[in-house]
């Protein structure tokens, strides 16, 4: 019972993972970059949400859009003037660049938040339900339906819209899409918004999780997001949507099975992104990458 | 319609293309003939705005579009068929389609052009939901014509449309180029290392020779003309490898 209690918890937990590892294979996508900053927007949207919340009162259902508007915006202002004007010919300016951004986001939000946790408010009232020896908060359920949910919206995006269908196109070949009649700066900044509301969202997701926020959050789940993107494949976004339930229900795995006096989690994660690295390099539901 | 003046284009500080001049006018089939390397897709990919010229200036419909985004140089109605065709492999065979017409709104003319599409090419019809990188060369060369078809093109540019293809697609395709002209109305330039087969269908020729056009004139006279017959139409003429 305990292992299925467990499931639960690592659904909800890969469900964030989810939606910041599909922000970064939409990236990687249409530029082939690693956008290491990623996870700071993570960070900046778990606090737009916690002053959001705590400033206006406004309920969850309005605070998570107008966050995720927030760190949509601020997801184009890097990309417009961290990453764009950078030359591509260079191959490691501009992973260096959104190394650069990361670090001043984190410092920016230390400077302004304290760089301790800080309580994140109750976005709803928690519910315990019981279902025999089984306890399910509805903090969970809220957590994973709402990942889902975005998921959906976003699968359909791609899949059915004509922008969704362009950003496919750019993710292919800048060249082709060009000659298509296809604004592919233009497309390139969307992907960018859209990649950080969806870290936005996820980054209150988390904040309702886990009660505590940091300045320091974004790493985390940047690496994490890291691994899911490999897990998935790079740039596939299903994959990424799968994966990221994979390495939830992994790390919860890892509390029931090991000791929990010993937290190995983390190490599990990493050791799974090691094992994939050395044996299925293109991930486990693997669209390669073709380099054009 | 296209008018091309002392254009230079080329990566970094190499020029590709040097001083090139060239015409197009409408209705005609202009063929761009050389040998690999000498500038062709660079010349190509310039006119349709992926690459910037250093100098020179590119006129279209008496308007200029060197220095323009590929995006705006579509909209104005010139379409490129790119080297290697340019499938978007993991997209079914209508996204594709959807795709050329990318930026047209007007539904009616799009659900005309894709029937023409499909009269052109029957096969594409069969093979509509598929993943477009399951094609075959020869379909996919179908697929790459007839998504630029749905772009409702004014001039054409084609890129060695003929390239590792079977004899039967060749054909083909020549003669699909061919009925654009006769009866679609497109203008067309077009890059091919078929030289002979190119001049048959063609009005006019360039033959560009490392960046530099080095002769130029009615597809008959390039036909006959006997340096040309021995560079490129002869027995020894040079074949390309892939």
């Amino acid at each position: 019972m305990i292992l299925f209690q467990q499931l639960i918890n690592g659904l909800m937990l890969g469900a964030t993972y989810s939606l910041v590892a599909i922000g970064y294979t939409l990236i990687f996508g249409v530029l082939g970059l690693l956008h290491f900053a990623h996870g700071e927007v993570l960070m900046a949207g778990a606090f737009m949400g916690l002053y959001i919340i705590l400033w206006s009162g406004l309920p969850l259902y309005i605070t998570l859009p107008l966050t995720m508007i927030a760190t949509g915006i601020l997801g184009l202002i890097v990309q417009f003037f961290a990453i764009r004007p950078i030359k591509k010919d260079y191959h490691l300016a501009p992973l260096l660049s959104t190394i650069g951004v990361t670090i001043i986001l984190q410092h920016l939000a230390i400077k302004i938040f304290g760089g301790y946790g800080t309580r994140f408010p109750d976005a709803i009232s928690t519910k315990i339900y019981k279902f025999g020896a089984l306890t399910i908060s509805s903090d969970s359920l809220l957590i994973f339906g709402i990942a889902v949910m975005l998921m959906l919206v976003l699968y359909f995006f791609i899949a059915k819209t004509k922008v969704g269908r362009a950003m496919r196109a750019v993710a292919e070949s800048h060249l082709t899409a060009g000659f298509l009649g296809v604004n592919v700066d233009r497309i390139v900044l969307i992907t960018f918004g859209v990649a950080s509301a969806l870290a936005g969202a996820a980054g209150v997701l988390v904040g309702i999780a886990f009660h505590t926020i940091t300045p320091f959050m974004g790493l985390t789940f940047a690496l994490k997001g890291l691994v899911v993107m490999l897990l998935g494949g790079l740039g596939n976004v299903v994959g990424a949507m799968i994966g990221g339930l994979i390495l939830g229900l992994a790390e919860v795995s890892s509390v029931v099975l090991i000791p929990s006096e010993i937290n190995l989690q983390d190490v599990f994660a990493f050791g799974i992104m090691i094992l994939i690295l050395i044996f299925k390099p293109e991930g486990l539901f693997g669209t390669r990458v073709s380099k054009r | 319609m296209l008018s091309i003046e002392g254009v230079s284009s080329g990566y970094g500080k190499i020029l590709a293309v040097k001083d090139v001049n060239l015409l197009v006018e409408e209705g005609e089939i202009v063929v761009l003939l050389g040998a690999n390397g000498a500038g062709k897709s660079t010349l190509l990919r310039t006119i349709s705005g992926a690459m910037k010229p250093k100098s020179g200036s590119i006129i279209f419909k008496g308007q200029r579009i060197d220095g323009k985004k590929p995006h705006l140089i579509v909209k104005e109605g010139v379409v490129q068929v790119e080297e290697g065709r340019g499938i978007l492999s993991r997209m079914s065979v209508k996204e594709n389609l959807d795709m050329g017409a990318y930026l047209r709104s007007d539904k009616d003319g799009i659900m005309k052009d894709l029937e023409r599409v499909f009269q052109k090419f029957p096969r594409l019809k069969e093979r509509l939901n598929q993943n477009a990188g399951t094609l075959s060369g020869g379909e996919q060369q179908m697929l790459a014509i007839g998504r630029a078809m749905m772009a409702n093109p004014k001039l054409l540019l084609m890129d060695e449309p003929s390239l590792g293809l079977s004899p039967n697609f060749v054909e083909l395709i020549i003669r699909a180029i061919r009925e654009f002209r006769d009866q679609d109305g497109y203008t067309i330039l077009l890059v091919e290392q078929n030289a002979k087969k190119a001049l048959d269908i063609a009005d006019r020729g360039y033959i560009l020779e490392t960046g530099r056009i080095v002769l130029e004139g009615t597809a008959q006279d390039l036909l006959n003309n006997e340096e040309l017959q021995r560079a490129y139409l002869g027995r020894d003429a040079k074949t390309r490898e892939d």
